[in-house]
């Protein structure tokens, strides 16, 4: 009888366990984010409210074209999470904001980001990338050769407001899930 | 010691590039820029197939002006990037370099179709050409 409990309380703990890897992501909106206000200077060379250019499901990264090893890896990761999905790329934006205004012209944030058609960079002057970065609880800091940055890929809802905390290192298979997630609630 | 093992058999099925001083290297390549950047990062790993460990102390490139050995690192919401010493790679055992860990940063790439790489331990080195391609 003790056996067959065990047994019992085993598999019951291997269904929890498996219902909780396929759980659907709780997105709940933080105070963090664009205001309607927030505005940048574009890859195109033009002032723009970053607010316009929110789709379905839209992403903000702070990065830099300089940037040798994360930022590339981070854009080739979103780029296959939604590279078979035609759809989900329809309704993606990604939303690049340099963390080296100093460097990062619009044309080379253009040209940086011309593999990647749903991204858009941004730039503008130091004080209001570093105001953008307070805004989403962000940090960037010279060190080295290099810049520290946010970690994070950020989840925005329609407001521009973070719903989700995206770490940059997370699976290609759960970045996925989380992008169809967000597609499939956009559209209710 | 799973995963290290797990590399080793990994990196044991592969053809290695080269081999010299019971080291084998499998898949190096330099990373084409993106956008106008002369700085990239070179990918790959190395097999010790000796009882003592090897310690890589520096990398070089004939297409670039320097290259340096680091490490990614994700802490407290920010990723950064330190600069290591050296590499130890273990006795029978393989160390990796690709994305978001382990890399070899390199400075004022010029644009080449091969590069020769010179991969210094201690005395010994091991240098073979390797790719400029896409990111895999």
């Amino acid at each position: 009888m003790k056996t067959i409990r065990q047994t019992l309380a085993i598999v019951s703990l291997c269904i929890l366990a498996t219902s909780c890897r396929s759980q659907r992501i709780n997105f709940t909106e933080m105070p963090l984010g664009l205001s309607v206000k927030t505005e940048l200077m574009s890859q195109e060379g033009t002032r723009e409210k970053l607010i316009d250019h929110l789709k379905p499901v839209t992403l903000l990264f702070f990065g830099f074209t300089h940037c040798p090893d994360f930022c590339p890896m981070t854009l080739h990761k979103i780029h296959s999470a939604v590279a078979t999905d035609a759809e989900l790329q329809k309704k993606l934006a990604l939303l690049f904001v340099t963390v080296d205004p100093q460097n990062d012209t619009p044309n080379e944030l253009k040209t940086y980001l011309s593999a990647f058609p749903y991204a858009r960079g941004y730039t503008g002057k130091p004080d209001e990338l570093k105001k953008i970065e307070k805004a989403f609880g962000a940090f960037s800091k010279p060190s080295d050769k290099t810049i520290s940055h946010s970690l994070y890929v950020y989840l925005l809802n329609a407001q521009g407001k973070v719903i989700y905390l995206i770490r940059s290192d997370e699976s290609t298979e759960k970045l996925r899930q989380i992008l169809q997630q967000a597609a499939a609630e956009s559209g209710r | 010691m799973i995963l290290a093992t797990l590399l080793f058999t990994i990196a044991g099925c592969s053809r290695p590039q080269h081999q010299v001083h019971g080291l084998s290297f499998f898949n190096w390549y330099i990373a084409s820029p993106m956008g106008k950047s002369t700085m990239s990062v070179a990918y790959g790993s190395i097999r010790n197939d000796q009882s003592v460990e090897r310690h890589l102390v520096s990398v070089a490139f004939s297409c670039a002006d320097s290259a340096e050995l680091h490490e990614t690192m994700a802490a407290a919401g920010r990723v950064s990037m330190q600069r290591l010493d050296a590499v130890i790679v273990p006795p029978f055992g393989s160390v990796s370099f690709e994305p978001g860990h382990k890399h070899v940063m390199v400075f004022g790439l010029k644009p080449a179709a091969d590069c020769r790489a010179k991969f210094t331990f201690g005395a010994d080195e091991a240098a073979f050409v390797v790719p400029i391609k896409a990111r895999e």
